[in-house]
């Protein structure tokens, strides 16, 4: 209950807050607040033991209007219809933003997978795919692995998928392995993004690489990839941290020597990491230092009202969803610190989902290099087109981010003639177009 | 009288160590109870580092290990786990550590002081039952990290990833669940 009662107040704040700048009525933001589809289904299934016991399940399609709905699927025992239609909104509003063809999905199935065998899973997946054929499909609605579900799952779906309609259909997930239709380049993707991002802010702000310090709380998959990707193009990495330690060192670490610490020791984390000149720091002291970039690429709800005020970077680049707090965001803004918002900064991961698709349905193979060209483009075209919103429309990055995104799918309702014809029009003169 | 105690004493530990060596062998049993095989095929899949393999077992483990610390400690309400890393494809490693968050009304000396002996014993058994190089070098089995309830509510530090909607720990032991 806390988490459906935390992200809807989020989600919808983002969202409100958009629509309000833009001048959007109750009725316009009614359509957009809610899904245009949903399905529940009832997976019975027939325990190891002999057991019959019903998995519930959801997929939400939030809108379609921009394309096939995208999104992950989610196995865990907390999922709720209300949790994935704000899910499903958020991936319609980030895909938006980078403007890539799609709408937003999400669904799940309320298990335990911990409690599951391998067999039971795999026969859920099944089940529940066939049960939701009608409504996914490569132009319908696209699911992806979620929390709890991996490459496997997606290629239990896709053959499941291909079982049904007779004929191979590729383009129905993405994530899948490499070896099925799989792109290079996924499992670095939201990394890739995020310093895109970075390298863009700075090159827009007029700051050298050798002149930025940066600061990355968490060095997993995101913040390890990001931190060796940053340092690699000239950027001083001051400090990383994870569950088990902080590490800084003024002058820069050696992030190379870090990453192949953290590789090599038993337990694959910074505790135990003495380089010449590094000092001991907590995650608190690493979101207050004085950097010029702050990465948060751990976990949600790290800058918060109580520490924000402390916050001392010039720009915070949110690689975790949701690190920063709608009361912390307001405290930010006021102190002028630039946050660029994770439905922009993670998004890198989206992103290649999607070139994922486009290869699938084109029966084509990027290599990795392509793949991570178009990422660059698509990414730096995207926070050129978020700064410019912000600029024009005088607002902070993130409401900017949410009001071109809503702008985008309203233009195309309005192309499509779902709205009424004057107050489209208005909206679209009011806001200017991107 | 002090021998007899000290005798005492000695006996509950020695019951108490025994109970956490049931516990790991508890878990191997769910683990190959779940892989439809015998502990000692589950074992090999373990010491060879069969991501899947590791998955239930560490899960397993966690949730014996919850229940077990729950019985000696009425302050603990919930136990969760969270897998460490973003990529949904990381499989666990023999030397990986699995994410443990116990949500207690207070966080005591009492209770910090359990914790850390059932995860030492359960390390211990751990490695006595791999017994390969690697996993003897290794730190702790579990990475715990006691909450309050009081965290929870407000979503501060790792308490946030029992409520998390983009990361949510995984319940594996609940009172009165």
């Amino acid at each position: 209950m806390e988490r459906e009662a935390d992200l809807l107040d989020t989600a919808r704040a983002n969202v409100d807050r958009a629509a309000h700048r833009l001048g959007l009525d109750e009725g316009l933001l009614e359509v957009l607040q809610n899904p245009e589809r949903e399905i529940t289904v009832y997976v019975p299934l027939v325990r190891a033991d002999g057991r019959v016991t019903v998995f519930p399940g959801h997929r939400v399609q939030h809108s379609s209007v921009r394309g096939p709905c995208k999104g992950g699927i989610r196995y865990h025992p907390d999922v709720t219809l209300e949790e994935t239609r704000a899910l499903a909104a958020l991936m319609t509003w980030k895909c938006a933003v980078v403007n890539i063809p799609y709408g937003g999905g999400k669904g799940g199935i309320r298990c335990d997978p911990t409690a599951m065998t391998p067999w039971e899973l795999e026969e859920l997946t099944r089940k529940f795919t066939r049960m939701i054929m009608p409504v996914i499909g490569p132009h319908k609605d696209i699911p992806a692995p979620d929390v709890n579900t991996s490459s496997l799952t997606m290629a239990w779906i896709m053959d499941s998928a291909e079982e049904v309609a007779g004929e191979p259909v590729p383009g129905i997930v993405t994530g899948k392995p490499v070896g099925l239709w799989g792109s290079l380049g996924r499992e670095e993707a939201t990394s890739r993004g995020l310093v895109v991002v970075v390298q863009e802010l700075m090159r827009a702000c007029g700051i050298q690489p050798r002149e930025a310090t940066v600061a990355v709380q968490g060095f997993g998959k995101v913040g390890g990839i990001a931190a060796r990707l940053l340092a690699e193009a000239g950027y001083r990495v001051v400090a990383v941290s994870d569950v088990s330690a902080g590490i800084f060192r003024a002058e820069g670490l050696d992030i190379r020597e870090v990453s192949a610490y953290v590789r090599d020791n038993p337990c694959h984390l910074l505790a135990g990491y003495a380089g010449v000149g590094v000092e001991p720091i907590s995650n608190q002291d690493l979101l207050e230092l004085d950097v010029t970039v702050l990465i948060p690429a751990a976990l949600e709800h790290q800058i918060r009202e109580e520490n924000a005020g402390r916050v001392r970077a010039r720009f915070v680049v949110e690689g975790a969803n949701g690190p920063t707090t709608t009361a912390a965001d307001r405290i930010l803004e006021g102190k002028g610190v630039l946050v660029v918002p994770d439905i922009l900064a993670n998004a890198g991961g989206v992103v290649v989902s999607y070139f994922e698709w486009v290869q699938n349905i084109q029966a084509l193979f990027w290599d990795a290099e392509e793949v991570n060209a178009r990422l660059e483009a698509t990414m730096k075209r995207a926070l050129g087109e978020v700064l410019e919103a912000g600029r024009s429309w005088g607002v902070d990055l993130r409401t900017a981010a949410y009001m071109l995104a809503l702008t985008r799918v309203m233009e195309a309702m309005h192309a499509r003639g779902l709205l009424p014809r004057a107050r489209a029009l208005a909206m679209m003169g009011g806001s200017g177009t991107h | 009288m002090t021998t007899q105690v000290e005798r005492k004493k000695e006996t509950v530990q020695e019951e108490t160590v025994s109970s956490v060596r049931a516990l790991v062998l508890r878990a191997l049993a769910d683990c190959a109870r779940k892989r439809g095989a015998g502990d000692a095929y589950v074992l090999e899949l373990l010491r060879q580092g069969d991501g899947e393999a590791l998955g239930y077992f560490r899960y397993a483990v966690a949730r014996e290990a919850g229940a077990f610390a729950a019985q000696q400690d009425p302050t603990i309400q919930d136990v969760y786990v969270v897998e460490a890393g973003s990529d949904p494809d990381e499989q666990p490693r023999p030397t990986s550590f699995l994410t443990v968050i116990v949500v207690v009304r207070e966080v005591t000396a009492a209770t910090r002081s359990l914790w850390t002996w059932i995860s030492d014993r359960v390390t211990a058994e751990y490695k006595a039952l791999l017994d390969a190089p690697q996993v003897a070098q290794m730190g702790s089995l579990l990475d715990v990290h006691l909450v309050t309830e009081t965290e929870v509510q407000q979503r501060s530090g790792m308490a946030v990833l029992v409520s998390s909607l983009y990361t949510p720990a995984l319940p594996v032991w609940q009172r009165g669940g």
